[in-house]
């Protein structure tokens, strides 16, 4: 069977710009969560996100030139488009192929973003409410499939292209669909991940829904209030086992996923968790694995009362007794929740927990709650043979998605 | 081999496939003058607009319900009531993780977006409504049609411009082939808002006399709204329980070229490999109908002309449901059933509506309405779908004649 091996990665986020300094900062538990400069965030309760502070487009957009044809337009990309090309090209770089001797018919492109150039949109919005008419070129870069059209663009790549949007899963899903493009032979090599910038909507929206912390937000704690919002972006390059172009070791590899629905409530979880327990367990049944091989579980985390209780719960329903025994860590307690990215940036935590043999912690964490009463690896990182694991990622509607990375076989 | 065994759609010509079977049949586009007050969007010219007429949720799904979904959101799910009820299946008597919802959708609920962004403008950071939020989140559509028949199975929505249905239908046929699901309710939804109105209209791309792809004498396109969602199962499945079939999936491919975004590949050739990949899994060297992408923009019609002649020569017979119903982003699910429809119910591919000269020569564009062979008892046709910034997508379809 054609399996699919992580050979190249890249990476945005407010601990650290490329895949090395965002390592670092998970292993050493920083904290990325602070004040907002993209925006004025002065008038919200909950005022603090983790910002992408040190992203610099200027060096991602010199490397970018090498790949991009000429006439890239580089003045129109949303702060989206730009998180997602800075990592995309990390990516193609760290995979050491060289893809001008590869059909570029054979090469896909299956990313995931929630909001997409939703800034944009709300510059273009703000303009006309204040001056009565709004410049159109704002609007290139609106809709979620701008940043997977401009990296199948600027790298020339001619398969399939896709995004999911399916708020704060779409970037899992795109990594599990991604799998099965390699596995059915669709496509030699996907470029796969996800992009989220901060943007005003949807600061606001959770703002309104009262799920912001005022503080650093803390997943598990017995005292969490709420999600902090981040931003960011985790791109891969995944190719077939069976054609492999590049020479490097694989950092992992991409098993099964599963993908399930509450059909419970337009924002909340469904309490007991089972249809994410469900989505675990398909997960690994689609991997040729069971409960004793998950060596460690990015959960999905984001510090609201309801999600961690029913993620928990999912991960008690999946595991039975041995749900103890698994160290539980939720990374949005450092990189915040990048929404359509979460789930990429939690997946590239995931691959080099297993390829680094460590576990980051859940930063933040100081009161157990005898509710949530996992393993969730404390504030310091851990040194540990990981041979699976699992990211989990549930958002919005009930949409739930838990995917498999493994050690390379 | 995956079958379509339930359609319900929700189009300009109104709730139901029936409307939309009528109103082709009529020969008359679906769009026309708003019937909604649109005084609060710039929009040029005459204003054409294909809304769905006499659409009211209420006769779908229970009024307390409809009140809190977006427009988008309620063409969605009561196109799915319309799907599930016309495929038979009991949805209370299925194991809820064994049935899916894979969406497409390009903007979603544009008017609920923009309506809470306006809030925050108006209001401030304390006067936004928490209520609309749910609704600004691309998967609502998919996420309402699952908790409507209580769906637990795989769930998710593609947003890729105008290939998103095309996507969802692709991926829903690939779970049922993988054995993830024994059903699955595709399709696409998109509403019309004010501020989408605005937007189109900065960006010139409106047609102000109506939609005419393909010919000369093109202005642009008109913008549309519905919903649509099918119902597909495995055949060897669906021919057990004694379902009527509609369709057979043949084959789909997806291709795309290093285009801007905004602007169609205009090479083509990313059109002519997502055609050539359709044809060749559907092991097919013509089809009966190709239901084309044409949006009555120069550079998509011109490029998909071409792209046609390059794999079919002049042979195969296009038409275009666009001319019919306007254009939106999720409409692809849509125009297909809309095709087949016409194939299985009337016998017939229609013309391309008020199709005068064509620009381009060569291609078999259809000014009258093509009768086909009933006695064949199949017919194929060929969906076109090619996204701005480069994308493309075909899907063959093998028709049953009814």
């Amino acid at each position: 069977m054609r399996r699919s091996v992580i050979t190249g990665i890249g990476v945005v986020s407010a601990i650290g710009i490329g895949l090395e300094a965002y390592w670092k900062g998970l292993e050493q538990g920083v904290c990325g969560i602070g004040p907002v400069s993209v925006f004025d965030t002065s008038g919200f309760r909950g005022k603090l996100g983790a910002e992408a502070r040190g992203f610099d487009f200027e060096a991602s957009r010199k490397a970018i030139m090498r790949h991009a044809p000429e006439g890239f337009r580089f003045d129109r990309l949303s702060r989206c488009d730009r998180l997602g090309l800075a990592a995309a090209v990390e990516a193609v770089e760290d995979s050491g192929i060289d893809f001008k001797r590869i059909d570029p018919e054979r090469v896909a492109v299956v990313l995931g973003s929630g909001g997409g150039g939703l800034m944009s949109g709300e510059i273009f919005r703000r303009i006309i409410y204040q001056k009565g008419r709004g410049h159109p070129a704002l609007l290139t870069s609106f809709t979620a499939a701008s940043f997977t059209d401009l990296i199948g663009q600027a790298f020339g790549f001619r398969g399939l292209r896709s995004t999911i949007s399916t708020a704060c899963s779409s970037s899992s899903t795109a990594i599990g669909i991604a799998g099965d493009i390699i596995r059915r032979g669709e496509a030699d090599i996907v470029i796969t991940g996800g992009s989220e910038a901060l943007a005003e909507t949807t600061f606001s929206g959770f703002n309104s829904l009262r799920a912001v912390d005022e503080v650093p937000c803390r997943p598990f704690d017995k005292d969490r209030k709420g999600i902090s919002l981040g931003e960011g972006a985790a791109i891969f390059v995944i190719e077939s086992s069976e054609e492999r172009k590049s020479s490097k070791r694989p950092y992992a590899e991409l098993g099964g996923y599963g993908l399930t629905a509450d059909a419970y409530h337009a924002t909340a979880p469904s309490p007991e968790g089972i249809a994410v327990s469900r989505a675990i367990l398909d997960a690994m049944e689609r991997s040729g694995l069971a409960v004793g091989d998950i060596g460690y579980i990015n959960a999905h985390g984001t510090g609201t009362e309801a999600n961690d209780l029913a993620e928990t719960n999912a991960i008690k329903a999946a595991f039975g007794r041995r749900a103890y025994a698994i160290p539980v860590s939720s990374t949005k307690s450092m990189i915040g929740h990048c929404l359509g990215a979460a789930g990429a940036m939690e997946a590239a935590a995931a691959i080099m927990a297993i390829h680094m043999g460590v576990i980051p912690p859940t930063a933040n964490y100081k009161t157990p709650d005898p509710a949530c009463d996992l393993d969730y690896v404390p504030v310091e990182s851990r040194r540990a043979k990981v041979n699976a694991a699992l990211s989990n990622s549930l958002a919005f509607g009930g949409n739930n998605t838990s995917i498999l990375l493994r050690a390379p076989q | 081999m995956i079958a379509i065994t339930g359609i319900g759609m929700m189009t300009p010509y109104g709730p139901g496939k029936q409307s939309l079977i009528n109103g082709i049949k009529s020969g008359m586009p679906a769009y026309g003058r708003p019937q909604t007050d649109r005084s609060g969007a710039e929009h040029p010219g005459a204003g054409m607009l294909g809304e769905v007429k006499d659409f009211n949720p209420k006769s779908f799904i229970p009024a307390m319900r409809a009140r809190r979904l977006s427009r988008c959101t309620l063409l969605a799910v009561c196109s799915a009531v319309e799907a599930v009820a016309d495929s038979g299946i009991d949805t209370s008597k299925i194991d809820p993780f064994r049935m899916g919802v894979i969406f497409g959708t390009g903007l979603a609920s544009t008017g609920s977006t923009d309506g809470f962004y306006v809030g925050l403008l108006e209001n401030g950071p304390e006067g936004t409504n928490p209520m609309v939020f749910p609704e600004t989140v691309p998967n609502a559509s998919a996420s309402q049609i699952a908790i409507t028949f209580g769906i637990k199975g795989p769930n998710t929505t593609f947003s890729h411009d105008e290939i998103s249905t095309e996507l969802a239908l692709a991926y829903a046929a690939d779970l049922l082939n993988d054995g993830r699901a024994d059903a699955v309710i595709t399709g696409g939804a998109e509403e019309i808002s004010d501020a989408e109105l605005t937007a189109f209209s900065a960006m010139r791309v409106v047609s102000p006399q109506g939609m005419r792809p393909f010919d000369k004498l093109r202005s642009g396109f008109v913008p549309s709204e519905g919903g649509t969602c099918i119902v597909l199962e495995r055949l060897s499945d669906a021919a057990r329980r004694g379902a009527r079939i509609y369709a057979v999936i043949a084959g789909a491919g997806f291709a795309s070229a290093p285009t801007k975004r905004l602007h169609y590949d205009q090479t083509g050739a990313s059109m002519a490999s997502a055609m050539r990949l359709a044809t060749a899994r559907a092991g097919l060297n013509n089809v009966d109908c190709i239901s084309a992408s044409a949006n009555a923009t120069r550079e998509l019609d011109c490029a998909e002309a071409r792209a046609i002649k390059e794999v079919f020569g002049g042979a195969a017979p296009v038409t275009s449901i666009r001319s019919y119903t306007g254009f939106h982003f999720a409409d692809g699910s849509m125009r297909m059933a809309a095709t087949l429809l016409c194939m299985r119910e009337l016998g017939m591919v229609p013309p391309i509506c008020a199709l005068g000269e064509a620009e381009e020569e060569g291609v078999r564009f259809l000014k009258e309405s093509l009768t086909l062979d009933a006695k064949a008892g199949h017919s194929h046709m060929m969906l076109n779908s090619f996204s701005n910034g480069g994308s493309a997508a075909s899907i063959a379809l093998k028709v049953l004649m009814k």
